[in-house]
């Protein structure tokens, strides 16, 4: 299934953004010109930490899945060939990197028992009326929200909502039918809804 | 509402999130939103969500990630061209190890022809001595313990 890289959100590079296209660009890190691939880091790495950070909070892990994205990037940069666009190569590794991330930290507490240390994720979001939340806040909330989802959840909310893939890019990026991507964003958005309530306009 | 039609449901929404619906499916989306408050409202909702999450995404790694990622790709070069540079070692080593093991065997296989001994194909090709228990035995001495 083919994969074209969202043009609505608002991560993406717009191709006026730099005077060389992806593919000048690439032609040039092939033959090793270290400009031309920093050139590219810096055009996705708002995809790239859109992703790691929508699933990983931010943090150092976030941190080290998007450098190993664009070190795995860079060592593939031979065998990159356009059937996909950059930015959604990019996206399938950063998301199975930070799949791979989160199966670990639940390995490690499990076998350690030892809670991480972070922030207690909420089950209800406190917030009275009088009190203005400012947009930090609002942000801290949205994000502890995301956490608070299970991996595979947390997996189709940051494609679908955060970097604005469709359901079907989505399944195609996940490995999963389009109904598993349908039932599991129903599922994540509706406890997600039920968190971020004070946030929304009822 | 069946299983079949909630999925519809389910698909025509996100088709609407999205702004991919066809002709066809916008057309049934509009029956359904119609015929159904709770559905309508249902989509402003997922509308309000999908605003608000994105309005708080994280787009970056902080200043400076692009150097950062640069010296990690320079760092890892020069220990891929350290690893390079053992492996080439390595391969040569092992080249000239087979190399002598292949020699000695040879001459251990033919010394012991020009010797005429009978010997298993793999004492031949080893060198080893015959030694059987009964050769073993014999050649204990038992005067000291006795």
């Amino acid at each position: 299934m083919g994969i074209h890289h969202p043009s609505n959100s608002s991560n993406q590079c717009s191709p006026n953004d730099s005077d060389e296209s992806d593919a000048e660009l690439l032609a040039r890190a092939r033959q090793g010109d270290e400009a031309a691939f920093k050139r590219l880091v810096e055009r996705y790495e708002s995809v790239v930490a859109s992703t790691a950070i929508g699933m990983l909070g931010k943090g150092d892990d976030a941190e080290e899945v998007g450098q190993e994205t664009f070190i795995r990037f860079y060592q593939s940069l031979r065998r990159f060939r356009a059937e996909s666009r950059v930015g959604t190569y990019l996206t399938r590794i950063a998301i199975n990197l930070s799949l791979d991330e989160l199966r670990r930290r639940k390995k490690r507490k499990l076998r350690f028992w030892i809670w991480e240390e972070r922030e207690a994720l909420p089950d209800e979001l406190v917030v009275s009326d009088e009190q203005e939340i400012e947009a930090n806040e609002r942000k801290d909330f949205v994000r502890r929200a995301i956490q608070s989802l299970d991996g595979k959840h947390r997996a189709v909310v940051v494609l679908r909502m955060l970097n604005g893939y469709s359901t079907q890019e989505t399944a195609a990026l996940l490995g999963i039918p389009i109904g598993t991507v349908l039932s599991r964003l129903s599922r994540a958005q509706e406890k997600l809804r039920h968190l971020l309530s004070p946030l929304m306009n009822e | 509402m069946t299983k079949t039609m909630k999925g519809e449901r389910e698909f025509l929404l996100q088709r609407a999130l999205d702004g991919v619906l066809t002709a066809e499916e916008k057309r049934r989306l509009a029956i359904l939103l119609e015929e159904s408050p709770a559905l309508r409202l249902e989509l402003e909702r997922a509308r309000q969500l999908r605003a608000l999450i994105k309005e708080c995404t994280e787009n970056s790694f902080g200043p400076f990630f692009s150097s950062r990622v640069m010296s990690r790709i320079r760092s890892s070069d020069a220990e891929d061209s350290f690893a390079q540079a053992l492996a080439w070692l390595f391969r040569r080593v092992a080249v000239a190890a087979i190399v002598l093991i292949v020699a000695l065997t040879a001459y251990n296989i033919s010394s012991q022809q020009a010797l005429g001994n009978h010997r298993s194909p793999l004492e031949a090709a080893l060198g080893l001595p015959p030694v059987t228990v009964s050769m073993s035995i014999a050649n204990l001495n038992f005067t000291d313990t006795l």
